[in-house]
């Protein structure tokens, strides 16, 4: 396998802002790719938001010296959790086939998204 | 007889990672190197309480109220707690590029640039980015390989960029960022009521006792309340005026590095594009919104494949698998995206390596021509 990485979307102030990579033109439909970093903005819009959820959590943590969220599950680590399963699935169903991954932003620090191109060696190589 | 068995060691990503910081309790503690001062805050802190529980509140509680010792108590453990939390966890520290990523920045600045000529400077390396319909200027920082985001910056202390980068403390051994600046301002505040706090209660219990014997036996008789008083005395204006100067800065939404530089004030006369422009938005913002994760995921495990020989034991066949390693719930997983058993799921294209052969790479027989299959965290680099 030849692999190769990525870095397609840059993160600016909880969005992610893209080009589409020319290097996947052929192996993937571009609305496709912009549908699944619309989705990721939006779940990140919602781990950011000032809501009255995190407001509360924020009071409540103040309260306890911040002692709580030794205990609790922050209201941005849920969201993170639900974004890592809609990677896994996008994985699983759009990506691997066209034999490409998706890696969680988080894993780069929510700088980038990353895509990984799998390649067969035997076919870059004309054999 | 001794086999030779591949062994895996587990190496957590906290053993290496660069920058200057120091980790314990396996990574889940994180500071800076230098902690002298630190300790020298703890020391402050512990004795002048320890003085203040063991001589005044006992003769207090009696003499006034059993409240004192109580709401005493109260806010000591909330400073000590606040104290431990800003100095042992992320400030919010930006993991470098791996070589990937640093690779194709190189690749853009150099097409937006060009190629500059031998003996030019080239021009600087930044990017114009619009918050709030005001152009924010995103720096290159060239020790981390990456265009650093906006409000953040490079500690020269601990080495690392740090997210909406406030300064480094000694006082607590650790940066101020954005995921533990709530943390320090409570542990200010905090602090600040609590020496206010020590120091009346002693100038109120050396009245007391002056009543009875007398002011200068009083000094005599308590050398430990004359110290309080003297440490309080000291401690009260810096940390009271250092309050005072946050509670200004997360009323404005602004950190100490951009109030230093006047970023949106003086001669440069911007607006902060960070503020809400109403005061309780802001505080609110600051102290109760949304706290970001550490995204350095410091207890990951990078596994190393260690050789070991080992006295009559045998291979382990393909059938045995390792569990994966369990991660907590605020943890990335390593390696991108992993079906239930741990592997990474290949393109279909590509048949997934069985564990035989990627813990035994020496031993698969391959067929002339065939090229070697990497595992399946091929093509990643490790921080």
């Amino acid at each position: 396998i030849l692999t190769q990485q990525i870095p397609v979307c840059e993160f600016h102030f909880s969005q992610f802002s893209c080009t589409f990579p020319h290097l996947l033109f052929l192996q993937i439909d571009r609305q496709q790719f912009e549908e699944t970093v619309r989705t990721l903005n939006n779940l990140y819009a919602e781990a950011e938001k000032l809501g009255g959820q995190s407001y509360l959590e924020g009071c409540l943590a103040c309260l306890t010296a911040y002692t709580i969220f030794l205990c609790m599950e922050t209201h941005y680590e849920k969201v993170l959790k639900k974004i890592a399963k809609f990677i896994q699935e996008q994985n699983e169903k759009i990506y691997a086939p066209q034999g490409l991954l998706l890696t969680d932003p988080i894993e780069r620090g929510l700088r980038v998204i990353e895509i990984t191109i799998y390649e067969d060696r035997g076919l870059t190589s004309g054999r | 007889m001794s086999v030779m068995v591949a062994r895996k060691k587990v190496v957590r990503k906290w053993e290496k990672l660069p920058g200057r910081n120091t980790f314990c309790c396996d990574g889940r503690i994180m500071m800076a190197r230098q902690k002298g001062i630190f300790y020298l805050t703890l020391f402050l802190i512990l004795g002048t309480c320890a003085l203040f529980f063991a001589f005044e509140c006992r003769y207090l509680a009696v003499q006034l109220s059993p409240a004192i010792p109580v709401f005493a108590a109260v806010l000591f453990l909330f400073a000590m707690a606040t104290l431990l939390r800003t100095s042992f966890s992320d400030p919010g520290v930006i993991p470098r590029a791996l070589p990937d990523e640093a690779a194709f920045i190189e690749m853009e600045i150099e097409a937006t640039n060009g190629t500059v000529p031998q003996g030019q400077r080239p021009p600087p390396r930044i990017k114009n980015f619009q918050i709030n319909n005001q152009i924010v200027k995103l720096k290159y920082c060239y020790t981390c390989k990456i265009f650093r985001p906006p409000r953040a910056s490079h500690c020269s202390i601990c080495d690392n960029c740090v997210e909406r980068f406030d300064h480094h403390c000694p006082w607590v051994g650790n940066c101020v960022g954005k995921r533990n600046y709530r943390y320090f301002y409570l542990f200010i505040l905090s602090l600040s009521l609590l020496t206010i706090y020590i120091f009346t209660f002693n100038i109120v219990y050396v009245a007391l006792k002056s009543l009875k014997i007398g002011f200068l036996n009083t000094l005599k008789e308590t050398p430990g309340t004359v110290l309080e008083v003297l440490i309080c005395f000291f401690t009260l204006w810096s940390v009271v005026g250092l309050t005072g100067f946050h509670t200004f800065l997360v009323a404005l939404n602004q950190t100490t590095n951009e109030d230093i530089k006047g970023s949106w004030t003086g001669k440069n006369r911007v607006q902060n594009p960070y503020s809400h422009g109403n005061i309780v938005k802001n505080c609110c913002e600051v102290l109760c919104g949304p706290l970001p994760p550490s995204v350095l995921d410091r207890r990951g495990i990078l596994q190393q494949e260690e050789s070991t020989a080992q006295e009559g034991s045998c291979l382990r066949g393909p059938g045995t698998q390792e569990p994966p390693a369990t991660q907590g719930p605020g943890q990335a997983q390593e390696g991108g995206m992993k079906q239930q058993d741990g592997s990474i799921p290949l393109p279909s294209a590509v048949p997934a390596p069985s564990v035989a052969d990627t813990e035994k790479p020496e031993e698969k027989q391959r067929t002339p021509g065939e090229l070697p299959v990497p595992p399946p965290d091929a093509g990643r680099a490790e921080h």
